[in-house]
């Protein structure tokens, strides 16, 4: 069998529209010269029945397969932060980059929370918890366990809790971390002097979607037109005011929308009719599927299309259907 | 720069992006949003349910995976995830062909719930010729099929996921569903 070309094309077309919930014969209603290809076909592939497996297994394997996803999500991506956690501690016990040199105060112990927020996506609140005691020697034992996850909420949180013996007086032993790095210089005995406690540094990589110079492109079949806007695969997409598409756009078409992004979807810049001849000249617009409508003059020149396809020639447009919404001439 | 968008009912851009960074609740939103057409999809190539069900998991284990590398879909979640999918199911017949399984080709039953007899009757011997003509098809044919007919994916997420261009696809498809109008018109000569 000679396969057409025009026939593959409207068959494809033809599923992409049942897909969407067009009734088969509303769609043959379309292609009147491939109905009687078509139909069979159509018929043929929708004997592939939509099979179900049992409400209740399929249940039963999500409810399982969950408790695997959330497993794999916690190892993952826990993963990391543990490497992390486990360098920083290595630092911190290596007397590693920052420094707190405690060398002697008559101040106070000190607690110091602070909370910091930074921005665009990530909250750090690093908590900082600091106690000493000094006696005779000094033995300075630190601990710090930090804790950082990834954008965007990050916590960090550090204790430490030095010890260190000293005769007196009564020790100070702060800590701050805060988003950055930190450092402190307290004093504590004139012969303690003793490194602990690090500089935390963590980079934070905001999610930043790209606005700017991102142009969408979309393509499939309209399945509803409300006033300006369409929607193609659920996604809305807004046509200019005074479009001339819209005078002939119709549910079912395929369309090739090129757009910016806009407040509730797509705001389009292009439109292209790809299953159907349109042409639109000056603000005026002409939809060719239909071979009792002749195209008016200022349309001839790119209706070739229809001119093949209803009086089987090549009629005056001497070309094809180059206009700025239509890219073939498939459109039985 | 130009993005193209393919046609995709996926999770939100929100629910991808905290996903991206780890948030359970949205990896889990998200395997909850395309559980049931790749657990179907599965099913209908593979008989053993418990295989089924390693498989699916395994896809959104290894969407984890590619998320934590950054290697994650921009663009159609979907066809990604039924790509690695089918994957999985070709790993899992080794060297054979996906073949549709028979197990699975007998539970493919009409879901009309007519209860007249004579109804029931015909639907019976429908089912049956359907089965049949489906089961003499080559098994890129029967793909296509199940792809465009029963998962309804759109022409480009069909070649995505089969590893071809959008063209072959569609000369694919066009010979699969007149190999099997054919089919189907011949044991309805044999059965009357």
């Amino acid at each position: 069998m000679a396969v057409r070309d025009d026939v593959i094309e409207a068959l494809n077309t033809c599923i992409d529209r049942l897909n969407s919930g067009e009734p088969v014969e509303r769609i043959l209603s379309e292609y009147p010269a491939l109905a009687n290809d078509l139909r069979p076909m159509l018929e043929a592939g929708r004997v592939f029945p939509r099979v179900r497996a049992p409400a209740a297994e399929v249940s039963a394997a999500a409810l399982a397969g969950e408790a695997v996803v959330r497993a794999a999500v916690g190892q993952v991506f826990s993963a990391g932060i543990s490497w992390v956690t486990w360098l920083i501690v290595a630092l911190v016990i290596g007397g590693g980059i920052g420094i707190v040199v405690i060398v002697g105060t008559n101040r106070p112990p000190e607690v110091i929370l602070p909370t910091e927020t930074a921005t665009p996506t990530q909250t750090v609140s690093p908590s900082a918890t600091a106690t000493a005691t000094q006696t005779a020697t000094s033995s300075p034992t630190a601990t710090a366990t930090p804790t950082a996850s990834a954008s965007p909420t990050e916590t960090v949180s550090v204790v430490s809790s030095p010890t260190a013996e000293a005769a007196s007086p009564t020790p100070a032993t702060p800590l701050l971390l805060p988003i950055i790095s930190a450092s402190a210089t307290p004093t504590v005995a004139p012969s303690a002097t003793f490194t602990l406690a690090p500089t935390l540094t963590h980079t934070v990589t905001p999610v930043v979607t790209p606005v700017g110079g991102v142009r969408f492109v979309i393509e499939g079949p309209v399945s509803a037109i409300d006033g300006r806007s369409i929607r193609i695969y659920d996604i809305a997409v807004t046509l200019g005011e005074n479009d001339p598409a819209l005078t002939v756009i119709r549910v079912g078409d395929i369309v090739r929308v090129e757009g910016d992004r806009g407040e509730t979807g797509i705001v389009a810049v292009t439109i292209v009719f790809v299953n159907v001849t349109v042409v639109i000249v000056d603000g005026l617009a002409w939809r060719g599927d239909d071979c009792a409508l002749a195209p008016p003059d200022w349309a001839q020149s790119a209706a070739g299309a229809w001119f093949t396809r209803c009086t089987g020639g090549g009629g005056s447009s001497g070309g094809g259907n180059n206009n700025n919404n239509d890219d073939d001439d498939d459109d039985d | 720069m130009i993005l193209l968008v393919l046609p995709d009912v996926t999770a939100d851009e929100d629910t991808l992006s905290r996903a991206r960074a780890g948030d359970e609740e949205a990896i889990v939103a998200i395997y909850h949003h395309y559980f049931d057409p790749v657990y179907q999809f599965c099913r209908l190539r593979v008989g053993d349910t418990h295989a089924v069900q390693d498989l699916t998991s395994e896809v959104f284990v290894r969407f984890i995976r590619a998320l934590k590398k950054d290697k994650a879909p921009h663009t159609s979640l979907r066809a990604w995830i039924f790509r690695v999918a089918r994957n999985l199911i070709y790993d899992h017949y080794g060297r054979r062909e996906a073949e549709l399984p028979e197990s699975t080709l007998e539970q493919w039953v009409s879901t009309d719930m007519s209860t007249d007899p004579e109804t029931e009757a015909l639907r019976r011997i429908q089912s049956a010729r359907a089965r049949r003509a489906i089961a003499m098809l080559a098994p890129a044919q029967q793909e296509v099929l199940l792809l465009r007919f029963d998962q309804q994916l759109s022409l480009q997420e069909t070649a995505d996921i089969m590893d071809k261009q959008v063209n072959a696809i569609k000369a694919l498809q066009f010979r699969a569903v007149n190999t099997l109008r054919q089919i189907l018109a011949e044991l309805e000569t044999e059965d009357s």
